[in-house]
């Protein structure tokens, strides 16, 4: 099992809003687009993280189901910033269980999976425009499972990468992914540090952040 | 595997769709400080710094029918002189626009917010009404933003405030010809200010110049 989250700041001189992380055991993904002032988005998308890897993740563990997982995220998000609407945030999660893998999207981003016949997006739907997010504490978590061997890997990206991708690329982007993956995770990690260092696409100032989970290296 | 291959390199666009009235009623001074204000917007947002994106304009063009181009970098865009004629098919290019907006092949969901500037000088000759409530009820057409622009004591004021739809943004009323070019410098100001904002699709427009409180139509 592999698990790496990479975060890099659309501008150095500026805070980032996005947060991601994965867990040390390499079994949990998450990354977050903090929505509002440089602040309090900050504040959302750390708070969504931590809630992700800590609490969320341990409901996996003890097996409850894809939806209440995302009631879980959506109310404990609320009550830990007492529902502030100015302190918002997109938040994209994977958590890998021995039997399931489950992945959550709450507001604008990419998440999906690879599976043996190809890629699979959680939501339909990047949003309207760019820029445009739809984030918690109002924003709802669609949360799905997958039986874990049918996964090959799970892909998530705020809108600050996903705006960018060309359309229709990412089973081949998660299949490159996977191939960096089995030179080891310090590898991918610099790799994918690299790319969203050195973002190809003119003018782009949003921050990105991106996380892979690779349940078993091929 | 160059990672790099994944992700579009041009900037994500920023597109100003005008759509002009040149019936027969703008004939003489005004059609032609009207095709004098578009030539002096195109060099200007063609010459202007866009670290945020890149400025396309599109026009709509109507009179007893429409004619459209679809958005292309402003940068290098010719604007052809326009001759005044026939009726006023608002209605027409309202759709026209709609349509425009909703071609995602033309207009990316990557793209930041367009802008729709709605210039008139007569009362509609076909269902401008029906138009515009198709187009704020459409996904795109409700969350782009949109201007407009009276130009003497004819224009149907009322069907362009339908038209913007916004408490907080007036309708512009041009009773000489110079303030057809005040319109679109300000209008230009309001597309530059956004391509220098962090996040384009949240920047205010900026405040008015240059016209008289009986001017704006709130």
């Amino acid at each position: 099992m592999l698990a790496v989250a990479v975060s890099v700041p659309g501008r150095p001189d500026r805070v980032s809003d996005d947060c991601a992380d994965a867990s040390p055991e390499g079994d949990a993904i998450t990354v977050a687009d903090g929505v509002g002032s440089a602040l309090r988005g900050s504040l959302g998308s750390r708070t969504a993280v931590a809630l992700v890897l800590g609490e969320v993740r341990d409901a996996a563990h003890a097996g409850v189901s894809p939806g209440a997982l995302g009631e879980l995220l959506t109310r404990r998000y609320r009550e830990v910033t007492h529902a502030d609407r100015h302190v918002a945030t997109t938040c994209l999660f994977a958590l890998a269980t021995d039997d399931v893998v489950y992945v959550g999207q709450a507001g604008d981003g990419l998440a999906g999976v690879l599976l043996e016949e190809g890629w699979l997006a959680l939501a339909s739907h990047r949003g309207e425009w760019a820029n445009q997010t739809d984030a918690l504490p109002r924003a709802s978590v669609q949360c799905r499972a997958w039986t874990r061997g049918d996964v090959r890997a799970v892909f998530l990206a705020t809108d600050g990468v996903s705006d960018d991708l060309v359309p229709g690329c990412e089973a081949e982007l998660v299949r490159a992914l996977v191939t960096i993956a089995r030179d080891g995770q310090a590898a991918l990690h610099a790799r994918l540090h690299a790319w969203l260092s050195a973002w190809p696409t003119r003018g782009s100032v949003d921050d990105r952040s991106v996380a892979l989970l690779i349940p078993r290296i091929p | 595997m160059d990672l790099d291959s994944f992700v579009v390199a041009t900037p994500r666009p920023l597109p100003v769709i005008l759509l002009i009235d040149t019936s027969g009623s703008m004939e003489g001074m005004k059609i032609a400080a009207l095709n004098a204000a578009l030539k002096e917007m195109a060099q200007d947002l063609g010459g202007s710094a866009t670290p945020q994106g890149e400025i396309h304009v599109g026009m709509v063009v109507f009179n007893s029918g429409v004619e459209v181009t679809a958005p292309v970098p402003a940068r290098g865009l010719v604007i052809k002189d326009h001759t005044a004629g026939g009726n006023t098919a608002m209605g027409a290019a309202i759709e026209a626009a709609r349509k425009l907006l909703e071609d995602r092949e033309r207009i990316p969901s990557r793209a930041y917010t367009p802008t729709l500037v709605l210039v008139s000088d007569g009362q509609p000759t076909d269902a401008a009404d029906t138009a515009i409530r198709a187009l704020l009820s459409s996904e795109r057409g409700k969350r782009a933003a949109r201007l407009a622009l009276a130009i003497g004591d004819d224009a149907d004021v009322d069907m362009l405030k339908r038209f913007v739809a916004n408490p907080e943004v007036p309708v512009f009323r041009a009773h000489e010809t110079a303030k057809i070019r005040d319109f679109f410098r300000w209008v230009t100001f309001s597309v530059q200010v956004r391509t220098k904002s962090r996040d384009p699709d949240a920047a205010p427009l900026p405040p008015v110049a240059g016209f008289d409180a009986d001017e704006l139509v709130y």
